[in-house]
């Protein structure tokens, strides 16, 4: 038990909470729901504090925190909405793999999050774990529990979906092709 | 070094890399062959810095969104509230544990105190000794060893019989070992009797074991023969017997264990009484094993 192996709040607090931010983002956009981000979170939180005692000194903190916070959001997701999504990545990869479209020139932050919000929840975050957070293959291999092999083609996948989404979200405005001349869609 | 030179086929394989490349997860050599190309290909290149825009946007889209400060204070108080509920359970469960173990220390110190009454009319002598607070590692590590045996024997129930025949102990510890049985029989306390008595093995080490019990509490006499080992003179518990061994006494992975040694034996009694408790009965046994063992290296 925590308590009993003298374990003190603050000591995990010192630790664990820098990476709060970074937490609850990512749980936003995994998830697409603010409020439900906020009590995932707080339940990621709680579990790592009660296995605070079986947490490594000088292991890597955050990503344990994100190993947890994942496996409360995939045992929340796993009640609820697991075939709906891969239905739904299905499909969208079907639309994708083969098209390149350009990139907009002039995109805002919204025009971003709307599209990464339309790519499918596994490859997202794949995405969200290596282009935001910046986690290596095999700390997302581990953080998710799933092979090197996928979070290559997840990552892959996810961004070419993110383009596309992109190119589909601004089609008015700017872009660039592939070949550097510019031209409006 | 092979550079991936320029045409449709370098091209898609230089763009198979590109996603590894951006994520730093090429081997040296891969990375400086996709460089290379890059180098002399605009439009490789041309997609490489789209990727690159693209994760730097995104990366700085969702840094941008606002953590709701009453949700870090919300996580924080659910976590003190945990950590008070943990304490509140924690403390009730000492509560309890301690309440058990002052009614079990009064039992025992009633039948200890009857016990030592009789001891004292037996030899004339009451037993008194200056239990230590610290010991060293050397004796620390000793005293394991006798507790290793207890606790595989005894609290994994690896020999979980109630009570061996007379026919069983003879068998099971062999002719030169049995005569330990009768003789520490009649040095325990009146309540207390061998209940198993055999030779093991654990952590590759031979233990002849006897098992005694009363109907609270179960103790074990853990005998092994040496090697190199020995105890630290400085740990030997003052204030004893002179004619018997020097007892060596500590608190071993929530057991307490007394050790003594002859020229080719040590000898454990560990139990889960308190230090006391276990001392008594480990000193009144001492003497007479510690007799048997040396007339068996004759």
């Amino acid at each position: 038990m925590a308590f009993g192996n003298g374990i003190k709040l603050q000591d995990f607090e010192s630790v664990a909470l820098p990476h709060f931010d970074d937490l609850y983002r990512t749980a936003a956009r995994v998830l697409g729901d603010r409020s439900e981000a906020e009590d995932l979170v707080q339940e990621a939180y709680l579990q790592a504090w009660k296995s605070f005692h079986r947490f490594e000194a000088g292991t890597n903190c955050r990503a344990w925190l994100f190993k947890i916070l994942f496996h409360v959001i995939h045992h929340h997701r796993r009640k609820w909405f697991n075939i709906k999504l891969i239905k739904e990545s299905d499909a969208i990869l079907e639309e994708v793999l083969t098209y390149e479209p350009p990139i907009p020139e002039h995109i805002t932050d919204e025009d971003i999050l709307l599209a990464l919000d339309k790519v499918p929840e596994e490859f997202r975050e794949v995405l969200l774990l290596s282009d935001v957070q910046e986690f290596s293959y095999k700390e997302i291999a581990d953080t998710l529990q799933i092979p090197m092999g996928t979070v290559m083609s997840r990552l892959s996948r996810g961004r070419k979906v993110l383009r596309t989404q992109l190119g589909e979200l601004a089609p008015n405005i700017q872009v660039r092709t592939a070949e550097g001349g510019e031209h409006r869609l | 070094m092979t550079v991936i030179p320029i045409g449709p086929k370098q091209c898609e394989k230089a763009r198979r890399y590109l996603d590894s490349y951006i994520s730093s997860e090429l081997t040296v050599e891969t990375n400086h062959d996709v460089l290379k190309h890059l180098e002399i290909c605009k439009e490789c290149s041309q997609i490489l810095q789209d990727l690159l825009l693209i994760r730097n946007r995104l990366r700085k889209a969702v840094n941008r969104e606002v953590v709701p400060a009453a949700l870090r204070e919300r996580v924080q108080r659910s976590m003190r509230q945990q950590h008070t509920g943990m304490k509140a359970q924690s403390w009730s469960r000492w509560a309890l544990a301690a309440a058990a173990a002052l009614i079990m220390c009064l039992g025992g110190w009633g039948t200890l105190h009857l016990w030592r009454l009789s001891q004292r009319t037996r030899t004339g002598t009451s037993l008194q000794a200056d239990l230590p607070a610290f010991i060293t590692n050397q004796t620390a590590s000793l005293l394991k060893i006798g507790v290793g045996d207890h606790v595989h024997c005894v609290v994994e129930h690896h020999d979980d019989r109630e009570q061996s025949t007379s026919e069983q102990m003879a068998k099971e510890l062999g002719p030169d070992y049995y005569g330990l049985v009768a003789l520490v029989d009649e040095q325990l306390p009146k309540n207390y009797s061998v209940s198993v008595a055999h030779q093991c093995d654990v952590n590759g080490r031979r233990f002849v074991h006897l098992i005694f019990k009363n109907q609270q509490n179960v103790l074990s006499l853990v005998i092994t023969r040496k090697g190199n080992e020995g105890f630290p003179i400085a740990d030997r518990i003052a204030g004893m017997n002179p004619r018997g061994p020097g007892l060596y006494q500590g608190q071993v992975e929530g057991y307490d264990a007394v050790g003594f040694e002859t020229k080719a034996y040590l000898a454990f009694v560990v139990s889960s009484l308190d230090k006391n408790a276990n001392f008594q009965i480990a000193s009144s046994l001492a003497p007479a094993v510690n007799t048997f063992l040396t007339h068996l290296e004759i």
